[in-house]
């Protein structure tokens, strides 16, 4: 049989209709070219064809794949990265469930070493400062011939401010109302009666002088002598 | 590794090929899902139905495949390519090694059917044995433009590139084969024998 060549619209029209879904010009022109009994042959053929194939399903055998990467056996550039660590065979769950210990780890260290927060607080230190005095004391002059001389001393407490760091916990638990009370500090006392519904008493009466009793004069005269 | 599986699942043919140039396996590995089905069933039907046969020639074509990744043109398409490299491949072990064409025992086969079925596909599956037949005992050239075709799916613009031939004579030689198959198989189509059996009646 000599090859002989075919109208391309014929080819494709084998593979899309059947003889009777032609139209009247596309018959014309397939039965310049055959007969419709063998346009009808060949459509059968091509369907069958195709339905050979799709009933064979051919499957490569996993033997192929096992006896490449045999061959290919560190052939492959190295994998690098994430790749690298997938190649390692770790399944995804496991990677995931790393990943997300280390994201809270991270968290948690972070809330645990919060740095302090510098709060310059004023703190009143009492701040002694000594000074000498030198007094000269003439009541036994005429009895002694140089005068005593006594020298006094005298501490005197400066308030100096000296910035302090506090701890961010111990400065709101001091701020809130359930912070813990100072020791000394007792409910029942208060800085001041304003507001407490107390009136302020008014010593009015004039006292007595001291020389107008008599018995206390006595007494007095008494530790005299 | 599904996650990066997936990334490779996304790139065309050409990309991965790329890739594997570089020696990339996970790229050869995607190739390998794509086209080992169809080259293996290729060879199966190119060379004598032997599966063994098929199997060797498909591990042959990605040990290929992974050696000449470089002297692929990004200019055609991958399944080009690779279908030339197949083609390439039948053609000279038809040269090499001549085998009769194999001989389908269709009485027997047709005593292992169990189940009776309709008259219809009883006839279906003579033909189709039949077919089988027809297209092994088709000339190597007719046959890979044939398989190409209606078993594999490629148009006609891919077999002119994978077999290296004009268009013209592609369909030629599909034309070719169809008119070849057809009068060979003239008394198995079932279809024919409807209409035969329509006009007796």
């Amino acid at each position: 049989m000599m090859e002989k060549p075919i109208n391309d619209q014929i080819l494709a029209w084998l593979d899309q209709y059947s003889y009777d879904e032609l139209t009247v010009d596309q018959i014309s022109m397939v039965l310049k070219e055959m007969s419709e009994q063998d346009y009808r042959a060949y459509q059968t053929m091509v369907g069958e064809v195709g339905a050979l194939s799709s009933t064979q399903e051919l499957h490569a055998p996993t033997a192929i794949k096992q006896q490449l990467n045999d061959k290919l056996q560190g052939q492959f550039a190295p994998p690098s990265g994430v790749a690298r660590i997938l190649s390692a065979g770790v399944p995804l769950w496991l990677l995931g469930l790393m990943a997300l210990g280390l994201y809270l780890l991270w968290n948690f260290t972070d809330l645990m070493k919060q740095k302090p927060i510098v709060i310059e607080k004023i703190q009143y230190v009492a701040q002694p400062e000594t000074e000498i005095q030198y007094l000269t004391d003439t009541v036994y002059q005429e009895v002694l011939s140089d005068p005593i001389v006594i020298t006094k001393e005298v501490i005197k407490y400066l308030e100096i401010e000296v910035p302090v760091i506090v701890d961010p916990i111990d400065l709101i638990a001091s701020q809130s109302e359930f912070g813990l009370k100072n020791e000394s500090e007792t409910d029942d006392v208060v800085d001041s009666f304003e507001g407490l519904g107390v009136e302020e008493e008014v010593l009015t009466t004039k006292g007595t002088s001291v020389a107008d009793d008599e018995a206390l004069m006595i007494f007095l005269d008494g530790i005299n002598e | 590794m599904e996650l990066f599986g997936k990334k490779y699942k996304l790139l065309s043919d050409e990309q991965l090929i790329g890739l594997l140039v570089q020696r990339n396996e996970a790229s050869f590995n995607e190739l390998y899902i794509r086209y080992a089905d169809k080259m293996y069933a290729y060879f199966y039907r190119m060379l004598y139905q032997d599966k063994e046969l098929a199997a060797d020639f498909t591990q042959s074509l990605f040990l290929k495949l992974f050696e000449k990744a470089d002297s692929f043109n990004k200019v055609n398409k991958f399944s080009t390519w690779i279908y030339a490299i197949a083609s390439n491949m039948c053609k000279n072990e038809y040269r090499r090694n001549v085998r009769p064409v194999p001989i389908i025992f269709l009485q027997q086969q047709m005593f292992d059917i169990v189940l009776p079925k309709g008259p219809k596909n009883v006839d279906q599956e003579i033909f189709q044995k039949h077919l089988q037949q027809a297209i092994n005992e088709l000339d190597p050239k007719h046959k890979a433009c044939f398989i190409l075709r209606y078993q594999d799916e490629l148009s006609i613009k891919e077999i002119s590139a994978a077999l290296n031939c004009p268009e013209g004579t592609v369909k030629s030689r599909i034309f070719y084969s169809l008119k070849n198959l057809s009068a060979k198989l003239f008394q198995f189509d079932p279809n024919q024998k409807k209409m035969n059996d329509g006009k007796t009646n």
